[in-house]
């Protein structure tokens, strides 16, 4: 596969009152067009990606709002994937072009959720899960503490560990202009924050935000930008934990990894930057895992020894994650996907990660029901 | 917005009474009525009566519930064994989470679950309580102590 990653753009995540959900599809489609060689009418075909517009504002489907705030004329497409759904949509448009269906695609994830209250965004991240578990009031930081302590006890990992991730994550946000908390955390500001589900606290979780990321996608043709996806995979597992054999690994994400590098021809090992789903501190410890770069009950050496932080031996999460850039779950696994694009085409400013040319992006949808794992290199411009 | 009569009813038997379902094929044996076995996918499945005893494999206390379930907290989440093989996730009640042991003797109890609202259904399920008496002094180390150590 060879798509091209033409341009990339959005809005800074956070608390949006001021924004309504028209709003920040207007403003992540402006900006993104802002750094396209082109204009709104260059493009064949939107797919759009969300999550919970129908839970969170009752607007079951985004097409009619997007034909009239855009004012976009072709063919429009609408992909649900859990919180993993921006990952399954940045897929589906290079599938679109890949088949010939489309030439140039522009890739919207917008979520508007921040009008909930916190016990009703609760509701909506429980509704991700299995219905028995949602009757029962389990929750999705209950199904990440679950693993969590499973994964501790047979590991020997600990509070602090899953504190370094969080710090990690909020020091490289401290260089990224975009993200939602952009400033330092210490280890024992995380560790000894509120409990949520025990074992995890609240500052081993990310907050669930308003956001709009955009990307546009296109045939590589003669002036394209260098940055391609070349290999998509997608995994999925058994909504219920207590049905699954190992809570210590997502088996979503090793079956997602496992095609998207057959697919790209391309080892863990050749991974030079990722962008990981930290929805949880435990999440990113899994997928550190679970994505092939370090072996089972091995990612805490990695975290301890800094070697997935910016100037390390493969950074990760460089734009400080879903736990400081904000999850907006329709919008984030685009921004992930237009974060590894910065990164390939040496944008990124003070977070770059030097000589960053393979890069793949992680999405997962809920309890790890599902996961799309993408990966993209820079081509060589023919001279 | 979960206040829904004929949903409720059509999950009700299984709320209650639970069943678990073994598979022919692969010999293991999932909690609920399954028509697919979720190891190998065949329709081999033979469903009777879920045992009602098992033990605690592992367990979370929720303090940021949904807001349906706002009034109980904290409440315990349990992952438990049935005796008959089946695991399942479900409410631990009648204990507090620093008694929890692994392997802890459990049983099924038929509890109020949800209010459908002022003049709605009030949803009962299963949840599981400790078979013997819990005594305080004998108090094991708490599973929260343990995880902060790292060496639970």
């Amino acid at each position: 596969m060879d798509v091209r990653v033409a341009a990339t753009g959005g809005v800074r995540y956070g608390e949006l009152w001021t924004l309504g959900i028209g709003d920040l599809m207007r403003a992540a489609a402006a900006d993104v067009l802002k750094n396209f060689d082109g204009d709104m009418k260059d493009i064949d075909t939107l797919v759009l990606s969300n999550c919970f517009a129908g839970r969170a504002l009752g607007i079951h489907t985004l097409i009619p709002l997007a034909y009239d705030e855009l004012g976009f004329r072709g063919r429009i497409f609408e992909v649900t994937g859990s919180d993993a759904t921006g990952g399954f949509a940045v897929q589906r448009a290079a599938i679109l072009i890949e088949s010939g269906v489309a030439q140039r695609v522009l890739v919207l994830g917008v979520e508007k959720i921040g009008d909930l209250l916190a016990s009703q965004v609760q509701s909506a991240l429980s509704s991700l899960l299995g219905s028995e578990q949602v009757f029962q009031g389990q929750t999705l930081a209950s199904d990440y503490a679950l693993m969590a302590r499973q994964y501790m006890e047979t590991y020997g990992v600990t509070l602090r560990d899953l504190a370094l991730i969080s710090v990690k994550n909020h020091a490289n946000a401290s260089l990224n202009p975009m993200a939602q908390f952009p400033f330092p955390l210490t280890v024992e500001q995380a560790a000894e924050s509120q409990e949520i589900a025990s074992p995890l606290r609240a500052l081993d979780a990310a907050s669930i935000c308003d956001g709009a990321s955009a990307l546009i996608l296109e045939k590589p043709g003669k002036n394209s930008s260098p940055v391609s996806i070349v290999g998509l995979g997608e995994g999925r597992d058994l909504p219920g934990l207590h049905d699954r054999k190992d809570l210590t690994s997502l088996a979503a994400t090793r079956e997602a990894a496992q095609m998207a590098y057959e697919a790209a021809g391309v080892s863990p090992q050749e991974i030079d930057v990722a962008e990981v789903h930290d929805v949880y501190s435990i999440a990113e410890l899994m997928a550190i895992e679970d994505l092939g770069f370090a072996r089972p009950g091995q990612a805490k050496t990695w975290v301890r020894k800094g070697r997935t932080a910016l100037g390390g031996d493969l950074p990760v999460n460089p734009s400080g994650g879903l736990k400081a850039c904000g999850h907006a779950p329709g919008a984030t696994g685009v921004r992930q996907a237009a974060e590894i694009a910065v990164q390939l085409s040496a944008s990124a400013g003070k977070r770059q990660v030097a000589d960053a040319s393979v890069g793949l992006s992680h999405s997962v949808g809920g309890n790890g029901s599902q996961c799309a794992v993408t990966i993209f290199r820079t081509i060589a411009i023919r001279g | 917005m979960r206040d829904n009569v004929p949903d409720s009813w059509r999950r009700q038997s299984d709320h209650v009474i639970p069943v678990s379902s073994h598979c022919r094929h692969c010999r293991e044996t999932f909690i609920h009525e399954r028509h697919a076995c979720p190891r190998c996918g065949r329709g081999t499945m033979t469903v009777k009566p879920a045992s009602t005893a098992g033990v605690v494999e592992s367990w979370t206390e929720i303090f940021d519930p949904p807001e349906e379930f706002h009034r109980m907290r904290p409440y315990i989440i349990g992952l438990i064994r049935l005796d008959d093989g089946a695991r399942l996730s479900a409410p631990i009640v009648d204990v507090e989470s620093g008694m929890l042991v692994k392997g802890m003797r459990v049983e099924a109890v038929v509890r109020k679950v949800y209010v459908q609202g002022q003049d709605g259904l009030i949803e009962y399920g299963t949840k599981y309580r400790p078979s013997m008496k819990v005594i305080k002094e004998s108090k094991p180390p708490s599973g929260a102590s343990l995880a902060k150590s790292g060496k639970q």
